[in-house]
């Protein structure tokens, strides 16, 4: 059974068809790529998934269960965690804080409980605390601990984005091009990150990505849409040769084959 | 940024002096009450209010990134719920007060619900229009407001001295302070702050944008009841015309030149306005005495007419100059007394948010810039003294 299925989802935005009779599937410990030009309604398709946007017809299942009508929080505690294109952190507060604000699922505490300092909750806090150190150290980014988010430089961000989605303790981890504005050691090492992720923590990813030899690296299956529509799926390899692929990517006409 | 400032390292001696300085500071504001005039004493209640009024703006301005242009209305319905349950309804001051609180968060509420809809400049516009009806429906009513002669609200005995009453305020203050302080470090205040920098965000973060926001207005709201409640009693006599538009932008301008999302600038934003009329009376008797220079007696003489202007003033610095306001500059002051290592030679940060934003490397804007010193002043949680 898949962990993710879209099936047949249409999203329109007035007149235009942003997504068209989109279906995919995720299994579990897969990473699959999602590419395509732009303009091609992968974040769109991103923010159907994650519940930003209402589907007009078609139906997303999680773990077998239709989510079509949930809310993003909703979709967000079923285990669902995603990165956005323009970084998806809380201004003005250090990477830490950033970490912590994003277990919030996790804490166990009522939020009036927290505001009088109920005892259990400074025990919780700690744990908190210790975890947010913990994917820290695992995403190679203790340095940065207390510095404030918007005094740091956009790769940077980049990973403590991706540090902050892992501190929601997602099943299926959702990143919009998690490489854009790294350099290419900087992929390099995001490679390593993407492929430890699956093998310690059993972190299923969808990511949408241009980086080719990111996609070619870590990706077991890849999915491409142009014009809203799927175009082509298959293993990386097939899909670099697909010409279908490559006319969209250059512009090109081609003969379908 | 660590590159530009050096950070200094406290040495034990150093930490036993901030620490005697802030019990230096504490013991000052705790005599003050008792030291001072009676009158004296009933201003720096009304300061202390002012304080709690401001720290209810300030989670909606500061933590939460919503506005009220209407918090008169809050406040008013609180004051004039207390005045009426203790001088109608007999019931004592200790009960009505609470329950002026709950009565501003059910209000406050109604506002929440309409915030869910809209944002930005049309929330303040509703906020705004929010806070007039209720000045001409809810303060118009004659059994509950009085009228124009307003609702009287006597404190009971031991509080009819101003200088008790001034420590019940400044009690009060001193736990609402601390619920600020529990509440940002908490799951309750990252959700807040969260939902302020991107709901979406917020939202991913499995936080229900509903629940928070309108969470956000009901705090605020008691807060705001609570202060009325404390304000009635404070004056003794409710009269809906301290209930007005122009104070409601008093709120606004003591929370944003305190310095938004800052507990300490805040309410020490409040007190200075609050304090800011008599001040000017004072200055201006001092220069009637003091010289003969006529454009100097006239403006004397106008002083207190001038201070909306002042206000106005103090606001447009804050924004232009320092939008991190009061706290901005006693940054390094609170960073030291708090005994942790801090910057020589601060710059302000917004230079660097700036930029930042230019290329938009963040999604979403905010109402008003709240701030530059947003969140420094929270020490990292980690290196808490309270283990």
């Amino acid at each position: 059974m898949g962990l993710l299925e879209v099936h047949g989802v249409t999203k329109t935005f007035g007149g235009i068809t942003a997504n068209s009779d989109v279906t995919l599937d995720v299994s579990e410990w897969e990473i699959v790529g999602l590419i395509g030009p732009n303009g091609a309604g992968k974040t769109t398709l991103f923010n159907c998934i994650t519940g930003v946007y209402p589907i007009d017809s078609g139906v997303i299942r999680f773990r077998g269960t239709d989510i079509s009508d949930l809310k993003t929080h909703e979709r967000a505690e079923l285990g669902i965690g995603r990165s956005f294109q323009n970084l998806g952190l809380v201004r003005g507060t250090t990477v830490l804080q950033n970490l912590i604000t994003a277990q919030h699922m996790t804490v166990p505490y009522g939020v009036m409980a927290g505001m009088v300092g109920a005892p259990e909750t400074y025990a919780v806090e700690r744990e908190v605390v210790g975890k947010a150190d913990q994917i820290l150290n695992f995403t190679d980014l203790m340095e940065y601990r207390n510095e404030i988010v918007d005094d740091l430089p956009y790769g940077v961000l980049k990973n403590v984005e991706l540090a902050t989605v892992l501190a929601t303790d997602p099943q299926l981890l959702m990143l919009d091009e998690p490489s854009s504005g790294l350099s290419p050691t900087e992929s390099d090492r995001l490679g390593d990150i993407l492929l430890r992720l699956r093998e310690e923590l059993g972190v299923t990813i969808l990511m949408i990505e241009h980086h080719v030899p990111l996609v070619l690296r870590v990706c077991d299956f890849v999915y491409v849409l142009n014009f809203g529509t799927l175009l082509a799926q298959g293993k990386p390899k097939e899909i670099r040769e697909h010409p279908e692929v490559i006319a969209a990517y250059l512009g090109g006409e081609t003969d379908a084959a | 940024m660590t590159t530009a400032v050096e950070a200094v390292e406290v040495t034990p001696q150093g930490l036993i002096a901030r620490r005697l300085v802030l019990l230096g500071i504490l013991a000052v504001v705790l005599i003050t009450p008792a030291v001072v005039s009676a009158p004296s004493a009933g201003l720096f209640a009304q300061a202390a209010v002012f304080g709690i009024i401001g720290l209810s703006l300030n989670v909606l301005m500061g933590y939460a990134g919503q506005i009220s242009l209407g918090h008169q209305a809050f406040v008013g319905v609180g004051a004039f719920a207390a005045a009426f349950m203790t001088t109608d309804g007999g019931l004592p001051m200790y009960v009505s007060i609470p329950l002026a609180a709950v009565i501003g968060a059910v209000t406050a509420s109604l506002l929440g619900l309409v915030a869910l809809r809209i944002q930005g400049l049309y929330l303040a516009l509703i906020t705004l229009a929010y806070g007039l009806v209720a000045e001409r429906s809810i303060f118009g009513i004659q059994p509950l407001t009085g009228g124009g002669a307003g609702k009287p609200a006597f404190r009971p005995a031991p509080f009819e001295s101003d200088k008790i009453y001034a420590y019940l305020c400044l009690a009060v203050l001193g736990v609402i302070l601390y619920l600020d302080w529990r509440m940002l470090r908490t799951k309750f205040g990252r959700a807040l702050l969260a939902l302020k920098s991107n709901e979406q965000v917020a939202a991913s973060f499995g936080m229900n944008p509903v629940f928070y926001k309108v969470g956000a207005f009901v705090l605020a709201g008691a807060l705001a009841g609570l202060g009325g409640g404390l304000l009635a009693f404070r004056q003794t006599q409710v009269v809906s015309q301290d209930f007005t538009f122009s104070t409601a932008l008093t709120y606004v301008i003591m929370v944003v030149v305190g310095g938004l999302g800052s507990r300490i600038g805040v309410v020490i934003g409040s007190a200075f306005i609050s304090y800011l009329p008599f001040l000017l009376d004072g200055f201006g008797r001092f220069l009637e005495g003091a010289t003969t220079i006529r454009p100097l007696l006239w403006f004397g003489e106008n002083l207190p007419v001038l201070k909306i202007a002042i206000s106005a003033l103090l606001l447009l610095l804050t924004i232009t100059q320092f939008p991190g306001g009061i706290a901005q500059q006693l940054h390094p002051l609170t960073m030291w007394l708090s005994g942790k290592p801090f910057p020589k030679h601060e710059k302000a940060p917004r230079h660097k948010k700036k930029s930042l934003r230019k290329k938009g490397a963040f999604v979403g804007t905010d109402v008003a810039d709240p701030a530059a010193g947003n969140g420094e002043h929270e020490e990292d949680p980690t290196s808490s003294e309270e283990g």
